[in-house]
Formats: C-alpha cells, sequence, structure tokens
C-alpha cells in the first residue's frame, strides 16, 4: 500500500516538474513555431547560476532560485533576439540554431565548473515521516513551488491582456498581427519566459538530484514526448500530459523497474497518440 | 532561390560523381587515416541521404538511426549464421527496413511536420530499449560482435581498403536509389513539400507519395547500417542512438538540403573539422555549436545552396525575380 | 699554456658539447596517444585519463625526456575523443596510427573497446583499456593491456569483509541498460550470489536523473544491501542520496571507482551508515600523496578527483618504460614484448605483478594494489590497501 501511494507522489512530483519545462517548450513551439533544442541548456544553466549565486555570493537558496530564473528569462529573451527572431518560420534552422547554443552552453560549463558534479544542496534535508512513508522536505518544497509556477502561468496566459495577446499569436500570428499585436514583442518575451521556466525548475531540481554538465539531456527528450502528448502549442494539453507522464513513469519504474518502465511509458504514448495523432487537447493540425 | 529542375539533376548527379574519388581512396592510398575518414563519411552520407529523401517531402524523420539499426542488425544476423555474401546482405539490409517502414508509416505517416519529428524520436527511442530487452536476439548491451567481413565472388573482403570500397560502393548504392526515387517524382515531392492541401486538391495522392519516400528513406538507411556493422564487425547498440540523428541533421543542412550535393558537402567537411579538432574535443562540442549557428544565420540554404544563390545572382534577369521556395530564405 | 688556461678551456670546451647534446634531445620525439570519451556522460573519466597521461609525460620531459637508445626523446600525448561509441573506438585508432601513435592509454567505456580491439590490431597499436568487458583482453589480440583489475579479484574481498561487517544477506544490484551498465553489474551480481547472498539486478534507463520512483521500488523489495558500482558516479550519488532521504537504513557498495562523489552528494560522511567501497589504487597511500604533489607542480592545477587518473599514470608510465626498452614507439609488437619482459612497477606505488591467464587466457592485466574503503555508523575508518598476487 505505501509503495502505491509512494510511487503516485513521486508521480506528482515529476509531474510538477516536467509541466514547467513542458510549458515553456509548447509556449515557444505555439507562439513562435520553434523546436528550442537549447530548452535542457536553459534548465542546466538555472542550475549553475543558482550554484553559483548562493555558494559563491552567500545569497539565500530561494532569492538565488529566484534569480537564476531571471536571468535564464533574460538570455532567452537575449537569445531570441539575436539568433532565433529572423529564422523563426523555418522550423529546422531553429532546431540547428538552438542546438548549436546548446553545446555551446555545456561547453561553457564543463570548462567553467568541471565535468564532475559539483556540490549543489538543497537548504533544507530530511523529511516528512507520514504513515509509514517518508516524504522528504525537499520534494514537498519543490511540488509547492512548482504548482505556485504553473498557477501564475496559467493566470497569465489566461487572465491577462498580455496573455491573451500570447494566444491571439499563437492561434494565427496574421490575423494577431492585424489587430495591432506586435509580434516582435510577443516572441522575445514569450521566449524569455519559457527559459525562466526551465532555468526555473533547474534550479530548483538540480540540488535533490546532481548538478553536472550533462543533468539537461534528458529533458528535452521528456519535453518531447509530453508536449506531443498533450498537443503542441495547448499549455493546458502540456500540464495534463505532464502529470500523466510522470505518473505512468512512476508507476511503471516501481512495478516493471527503470528499464522495461522506460518501454512501458514509450509505447504507452504511441498508443495513444495512434488513437488521436494530434496529442489530447491539440487541433487537428494545419501544416505545423 | 530559384527552383531550377535541371540544374538540381545535375548538382545530385555530380554528388554520385563525386563518390568515384572516394572509392578511388581504397586503392590509392594505404594510409589509415584516409581509410578511415573515407568509411566514415560514405557511412554518413548514406545515412544523411535518408534524411534528405523525406526532406524532399518536407518532413524531417529522426526514424533514421531506428532503420539503421534494424538494417545493421539483419545483415549482422545473417552474416553470423547464415551467408556474407556482400549483395545478399545489401539485400537484407534494404529491404527488411523497408518491409517495417510500411506498418511503422501507416502510423506516422498521417502526421505533419513537427509531430512526425517527435513521433519519429520516440519509434527510436522504442527500439533502443527492445534492442536491451531481447539479448538473446540482439546480443543486448554487448551488440553482436565478431561478425565475419562481407565476401563477394568468394573474395574476402576483409582488409582496410577492402573494406573502405565495400563501404563506398554501399553508399554509391544508396545514393543511385535515393537518386532515382527523388528525381522520378520530383513533381510530386516537391508539391506536397511547398503545400499539402494544394496538391492534394490537384490530385496528388499524399498517402503514397509519402509511402514511397518513407520506404526509400528506410531501405536507404538500412544500408547504412549494414556499412557501419561491417566497418566495426559489430552491430553496437551505441551506434544508433537517437541523438547521433542529430549529425545527420546537421551535415544536410550545413551543405546545403536542396540538392544531394549538399549532402556530401556536409558530410566530408564536418567530419574532416570533427577529426582534426578531436585533440581539443571537450571544446570542440562548443565549436560545432558555432558553426552551425553561423552557417544556420549566414546561409540557411546551406553552402551549396549559398554558391547557387551567388551563382544566379551574377545570372540571367530570371534569377532577380523573388522566387520563395520553403527554408530557402 | 698555464695549467689553469687548458682546465678553463676544457671545460669550456665540455659545457659546449653538454649544450649540444642537450639540444639533440629536442630532435627526438616519442608519441603516446590517449583515447576515450571528452565529452558526454563518460567525460570525466576520459578527461582525467587524458590528465594522468599528459601529467607521465610532463614528469618525463622534466627529467630531460624518455631515454630511448643514446638519445633523450620529448614525450608527447595526442588525444582523441571516442565519445563513447563502438564508431568514435574505430575512429580513434585510425586517427592515432595516422599520427604515428603506437602505444595508447584507453579506451574506457565497454561500447569503445569494443569498436577500437580489432581496428587496433590492423593498426599494431599497443592499448592498455579500462573497460569490464568479458573479453576486454584475450590470446586473440596480443597487443591489448588492461590498466585496472576486474571485480574478480578484488571484489570477493570487499563482500566478504563488507558482509561480515554489516551482516548483510540480500543484496540488489543498480546498473543502466547498456554495455557499461551490464558488464560490471552481472559481474558483481554473481560475486554476490557466490558469496552466499540473495541478489537480484536492476537496469533502469540510462541518463536517468531523477530516482525517485526506482527508490520507491528498492524500498518494497527491502535488501540489506544496494550495489551501484555498474553506475556512472553521478547518477550512483542522486539514487545514494535518495535512497537516504527516503529512509533507507542498509547498506551501500560500490565496488567500483567513484565512490567520493556518492560520499560528497550524500551530504558527507557522517550521513552514511554503511558504506564499503573499493578505488581503482589506494588513494590513501603516500606514494600517490606524492604524486599528488608532483601533478600539483608541474601541472599549476589540482590533481582531479576521479581516481583513473592514477591509473592513467601508471599505464603511460609502463608504456613508457617499454618504449625505452625496446628503442622504438613505431612497433607494437616490440612495445608488447617489452612490456611482458618485465614486471611492471611503479615510481609511486612500487612492484606489481601481470595477472589475468585465468580469467582472459592471457597476462596482459596490471595488477596493481587496489584500495578499499569503509564508512561503518558515520565515520570513516582508514583506507585499506589490498595487495594483488599474481595468480
Amino acid at each position: 500500500m505505501e509503495t502505491l501511494i509512494s510511487a503516485g507522489i513521486t508521480g506528482l512530483t515529476l509531474g510538477t516538474q516536467y509541466a514547467l519545462i513542458s510549458i515553456g517548450f509548447t509556449l515557444v513551439f505555439g507562439i513562435l513555431g520553434v523546436v528550442n533544442f537549447a530548452h535542457g541548456g536553459f534548465y542546466i544553466l538555472g542550475g549553475y547560476f543558482a550554484y553559483s549565486l548562493s555558494h559563491a555570493l552567500g545569497l539565500p537558496f530561494a532569492v538565488a532560485v529566484l534569480a537564476a530564473a531571471l536571468v535564464t528569462g533574460l538570455l532567452g529573451y537575449l537569445i531570441e533576439t539575436l539568433f532565433v527572431e529572423r529564422f523563426a518560420s523555418d522550423h529546422v534552422a531553429t532546431m540547428l540554431i538552438t542546438l548549436g547554443i546548446y553545446q555551446i552552453m555545456t561547453t561553457s560549463v564543463t570548462v567553467m565548473y568541471g565535468a564532475e558534479p559539483v556540490e549543489f544542496r538543497f537548504p533544507i534535508s530530511g523529511s516528512l515521516r507520514l504513515a509509514g512513508m517518508y516524504l522528504p522536505y525537499s520534494t514537498l518544497i519543490v511540488i509547492a513551488v512548482c504548482t505556485l509556477a504553473i498557477a501564475s502561468v496559467y493566470w497569465l496566459v489566461f487572465r491577462t491582456r498580455y496573455g491573451i495577446a500570447l494566444r491571439a499569436t499563437a492561434d494565427d500570428g496574421v490575423v494577431a498581427r492585424a489587430q495591432g499585436i506586435p509580434p516582435a514583442q510577443m516572441f522575445p518575451m514569450a521566449f524569455g519566459i519559457a527559459t525562466a521556466l526551465a532555468g526555473l525548475t533547474g534550479a530548483l531540481v538540480t540540488p535533490m538530484l546532481a548538478l553536472e554538465p550533462h543533468g539537461g539531456e534528458g529533458v528535452l527528450g521528456r519535453a518531447f514526448v509530453i508536449v506531443i502528448l498533450g498537443g503542441l502549442g495547448s499549455v493546458t494539453g502540456a500540464v495534463v500530459a505532464a502529470f500523466i507522464v510522470g505518473l505512468v513513469e512512476a508507476y511503471s519504474s516501481v512495478y516493471l523497474g527503470g528499464s522495461k518502465g522506460a518501454l512501458a511509458l514509450f509505447v504507452f504514448v504511441m498508443l495513444i497518440l495512434l488513437v488521436r495523432p494530434q496529442g489530447l487537447l491539440g487541433t487537428i493540425a494545419r501544416k505545423a | 532561390m530559384i527552383p531550377n529542375r535541371r540544374r538540381d539533376f545535375r548538382l545530385d548527379c555530380s554528388a554520385l560523381l563525386l563518390l568515384l574519388p572516394l572509392l578511388a581512396v581504397s586503392f590509392v592510398t594505404a594510409e589509415p587515416l584516409f581509410q578511415s575518414l573515407t568509411q566514415q563519411v560514405a557511412i554518413a552520407v548514406c545515412a544523411t541521404m535518408g534524411i534528405y529523401v523525406m526532406l524532399r517531402l518536407g518532413l524531417l524523420s529522426f526514424a533514421v538511426p531506428a532503420f539503421m539499426a534494424i538494417g545493421g542488425y539483419a545483415a549482422a544476423m545473417l552474416a553470423k549464421t547464415g551467408s556474407a555474401n556482400l549483395l545478399l546482405l545489401m539485400a537484407a539490409s534494404a529491404v527488411v527496413p523497408a518491409l517495417v517502414a510500411v506498418p511503422i508509416g501507416l502510423l506516422v505517416l498521417r502526421l505533419k511536420g513537427i509531430y512526425f519529428v517527435f513521433v519519429t524520436f520516440i519509434f527510436n527511442e522504442i527500439l533502443q530499449l527492445l534492442i536491451f530487452e531481447a539479448p538473446g536476439l540482439t546480443g543486448g548491451s554487448n551488440g553482436i560482435a565478431g561478425i565475419p567481413a562481407a565476401t563477394i565472388w568468394g573474395l574476402d573482403l576483409e582488409s582496410a581498403s577492402a573494406v573502405t570500397a565495400v563501404t563506398v560502393a554501399i553508399c554509391m548504392v544508396a545514393t543511385v536509389l535515393s537518386l532515382v526515387v527523388t528525381q522520378r517524382f520530383r513533381a510530386e515531392f516537391s508539391a506536397i513539400e511547398e503545400n499539402e492541401t494544394l496538391a492534394e486538391s490537384l490530385g496528388v495522392a499524399l498517402w503514397k507519395y509519402r509511402t514511397i519516400g518513407f520506404i526509400t528513406s528506410a531501405a536507404v538507411a538500412g544500408l547504412a547500417g549494414l556499412a557501419l556493422v561491417n566497418m566495426l564487425s559489430t552491430a553496437h547498440p551505441s551506434s544508433f542512438s537517437t541523438w547521433s540523428v542529430n549529425s545527420y541533421i546537421a551535415y544536410v543542412f550545413i551543405g546545403g538540403r536542396g540538392t544531394m550535393l549538399g549532402v556530401l558537402v556536409g558530410s566530408v567537411l564536418l567530419i574532416v573539422l570533427t577529426t582534426a579538432f578531436s585533440g581539443y574535443a571537450q571544446y570542440s562540442a562548443g565549436m560545432f555549436g558555432v558553426l552551425l549557428i553561423f552557417v544556420m544565420m549566414v546561409a540557411p540554404s546551406g553552402i551549396v545552396g549559398a554558391f547557387i544563390r551567388l551563382w544566379d545572382r551574377d545570372g540571367s534577369p530570371r534569377a532577380r525575380t523573388a522566387g520563395q521556395r520553403m527554408g530557402e530564405a | 699554456m698555464s695549467f689553469q688556461d687548458t682546465i678553463r678551456r676544457a671545460l669550456s670546451a665540455l659545457s659546449f658539447a653538454c649544450l649540444a647534446a642537450g639540444a639533440q634531445a629536442q630532435d627526438c620525439e616519442v608519441k603516446i596517444g590517449v583515447a576515450g570519451p571528452q565529452t558526454g556522460g563518460g567525460s570525466a573519466w576520459g578527461l582525467a585519463e587524458k590528465a594522468g597521461t599528459e601529467f607521465e609525460a610532463a614528469w618525463t620531459n622534466s627529467q630531460g625526456g624518455l631515454q630511448v637508445g643514446n638519445r633523450k626523446c620529448s614525450v608527447t600525448v595526442v588525444s582523441f575523443d571516442a565519445q563513447s561509441t563502438a564508431a568514435g573506438g574505430a575512429a580513434a585508432s585510425n586517427y592515432l596510427a595516422s599520427q604515428k601513435v603506437h602505444a595508447v592509454v584507453g579506451p574506457i567505456v565497454s561500447p569503445e573497446t569494443t569498436g577500437f580491439k580489432p581496428v587496433a590490431k590492423r593498426n599494431r597499436q599497443v592499448n592498455f583499456s579500462s573497460s569490464w568487458v568479458v573479453d576486454v583482453i584475450s590470446p586473440e589480440f596480443p597487443l591489448a593491456f588492461l590498466k585496472v583489475n576486474p571485480p574478480q579479484v578484488w571484489a570477493p574481498t570487499l563482500v566478504r569483509t563488507a558482509k561480515d561487517r554489516f551482516n548483510f544477506k540480500s543484496a540488489v544490484v543498480m546498473g543502466p541498460n547498456d554495455q557499461g551498465g551490464t558488464d560490471a553489474g552481472t559481474v558483481l551480481a554473481k560475486i554476490y550470489s557466490d558469496n552466499g547472498v540473495k541478489t537480484t539486478t536492476e537496469w533502469y534507463q540510462r541518463g536517468t536523473t531523477n530516482f525517485a520512483a526506482i527508490v520507491t521500488r528498492l524500498m518494497s523489495i527491502a535488501p540489506d544491501t544496494v550495489e551501484f558500482a555498474a553506475m556512472p558516479p553521478g547518477e550512483a550519488a542522486i539514487l545514494a542520496k535518495q535512497l537516504l532521504e527516503a529512509g533507507y537504513g542498509g547498506a551501500f557498495g560500490r565496488a567500483g571507482a567513484g565512490a567520493e562523489v556518492i560520499i560528497k552528494n550524500a551530504g558527507g560522511v557522517d550521513k552514511l551508515n554503511a558504506f564499503y567501497w573499493y578505488d581503482h589504487v589506494p588513494t590513501e597511500d603516500p606514494g600517490l600523496k606524492r604524486l599528488n604533489a608532483d601533478y600539483q607542480r608541474l601541472m599549476k592545477a589540482p590533481v582531479p578527483e576521479n581516481s583513473l587518473v592514477y591509473s592513467a599514470q601508471i599505464a603511460a608510465e609502463q608504456m613508457l618504460r617499454a618504449i625505452a626498452s625496446a628503442g622504438t614507439d613505431q612497433d607494437g609488437d616490440m612495445i608488447a614484448a617489452a612490456l611482458r619482459r618485465a614486471p611492471p612497477e611503479s615510481r609511486y606505488l612500487g612492484k606489481a605483478v601481470w595477472r589475468g591467464k585465468a580469467q582472459y587466457g592471457i597476462n596482459q592485466q596490471l595488477g596493481f594494489p587496489v584500495g578499499m574503503g569503509l564508512i561503518s555508523n558515520g565515520k570513516m575508518e582508514p583506507q585499506r590497501r589490498l595487495d594483488v598476487s599474481s595468480e
């Protein structure tokens, strides 16, 4: 019984983290049509920025995390304006440009911090004992912060005028422009928000796990799976799919083991896509 | 850049002809580095042709490593248990993936654009995991080792030069196959690439041509798998990882995605560069990134595309009209 | 001319001749190679190996060069990133051959070794690998050597000692679903079983960073000890940390290098209840402390943490000595013969033995002493040095 509940909690934890990563990824795709191959790079940079800020400058953890998110957001804004903007319509050009940026990021991090994991610790250790189960405080905090972040993104995208403008641009860029929404302002901000979310997740999660230059590699693969399951461009879809993937991954790993669990997860996603190729909440894609 | 069928055909043929000097390398020199580079280039060109064929339909396929694996492992199993006849191995490595591509195609070809990319990614991951979970068949994580060298007409093709010759020969067969398919169906493929709805309204049966393209891509990738497995005498899962597709994509886009010559140029350039910088490997990834960004920003239609544009600019008045083709800014 | 003048003239002539002879050292060059993963997940290993080899070259050069015949030659290191793949291993051999390198430290990871060996055989290159793949050395490949002790040599002692101390009856051996994982994992599982421990293996998807679900699975299996050796150090460290947070009370084993990463990530020695590990070399040995000092002095940087740096230095030292003895760095067969002629010796760790006949069919594995560490109830015990005997 404890195993069942434990697996469920793990699934939820994974779900919140995956949601934060995937919202950004799907936003960027929906609004700019860009597949951001550097997404994992922003994730790990968030971790390294927070590490440097908290260890070198002695900033308290929460401040370091927020600052890291801001810095990655700014970096994303810059990268979008300088490198991605002009090529937003060419899917593959942007894929390769962002791939190149990812390589530069991992190389820089390896050169600056070394190839071995660095000591980035969560400030609060220890676990909550509940009914024979252990719930690490770090896990609870991460769930809380991620949920808060997801809620904020929701508020931004669905409740503010800015968010409406973003969604309009995603829905139909030409009409949005005709309505007076300037893509030149929407695009960099959207990219910046996405990368800030990735950086936030990295800063929060890597102290729980480990911080090393290749820690972002799995992020892109997971984002692919979740975003396509949820439907490209759909924020709600990404969140729902993130939780589904988190729970399926958790339960299949616990009951089948890691390797068979991964196979089960991919087959599960494939099966859903067979039935509903546009994803759970995606619209029938015009040429994506 | 103005589409010009005759010029593109000539450039495609030149790619095939330029493979002949590569073949000559195997006879001319015994220097291991040149043999090794030629082998790597030939395998890269072959695999990248798999990407190229799908690109002519406007689709980016991440399934190429998976079809390479299927072709490579099929040939490995055949060589170890049955015969190592080169022609037989080539047939197996092309036909088996092509057969697998039919049902897979039914599933994935309904999807457009980026959906197609992501689903082919998942397909590749599933295949890698299946390889691990079936050690009796595939050797699991160790792969299938000790594969006998290919033979033809009684000759054992074991020496380094023979391996190079075999690899380039396989590459040429794959190139010819890609050339034939992409040229024979050029009109239909480019119609689909340009605008699917319009093409369909004009009577182009999307499913038929997409399937032809997918099967060809699978066969070509399978041949690349054979070449790789033959070079290493081992069918090893590490040769077919999902992210290895990034290299093939880079070759075709840096070289020039419009013609097969671009595939060759990109492969040669990047493989030589990677080898030249291998002593500084931890920086080479970053330098590779800088090169990618630079080329995509300055010359999005690749090196060959840039040359064509410069050529056109000095050319006829036709060149000065604004021609827009997808991705050739 | 006075006697003083004669002496003065003779001395200046002599010093002139010495200078000329010293200049000779530079026109003779010995090349050795390094092949391993320098990018990607295995880069910590590859870069440590490169550092160890470059240190040995630097040290030799600081002594005036390598004495080959009647000349002192400078030592150069050529490195190649084999990228943890079979194709990378093959490319490494060919590239190094084109650079006239016939003595190679590496490859490290099993896929690389699988790809490297047949090509190196053709190129007549001698190499010192680190992988544990079952056929890493064999009579079919007379130029292939192994620079670390495989688990069969020391793991039984480690497991027995730990079993007596921590009294475990069941174990789970963890590993990623790739060749590096299965090589070590299956071997270790057998060793545990042979020593009376009920053992199962658990394979997880390579590249996993969050082991929370695996932890839940392990907690429900509830083994007395979890063995991490088949996992890359970074991943093992995460799993250890998450297990501790989940309240795991059993023992941890790391029958493979990389324990320091686990200790660091878990939060320090005091957080660990029962941990036993192996290191390729006895890292606390005074001889290796001297190496650290030499490294710092020559390379102007602290020695890399990954202990493969020591194994690489030892292998490079053996190869350079063999090259000097054989009189050439171009003939792999002669270098290999020179290696086999004399027992291995390290200026930091002393004399050692060649081993491997029983396990691999050929005595080409370096048998230097290994290190064994134990943490019990949050206290680190002094490292034990286990000497490796000949067969």
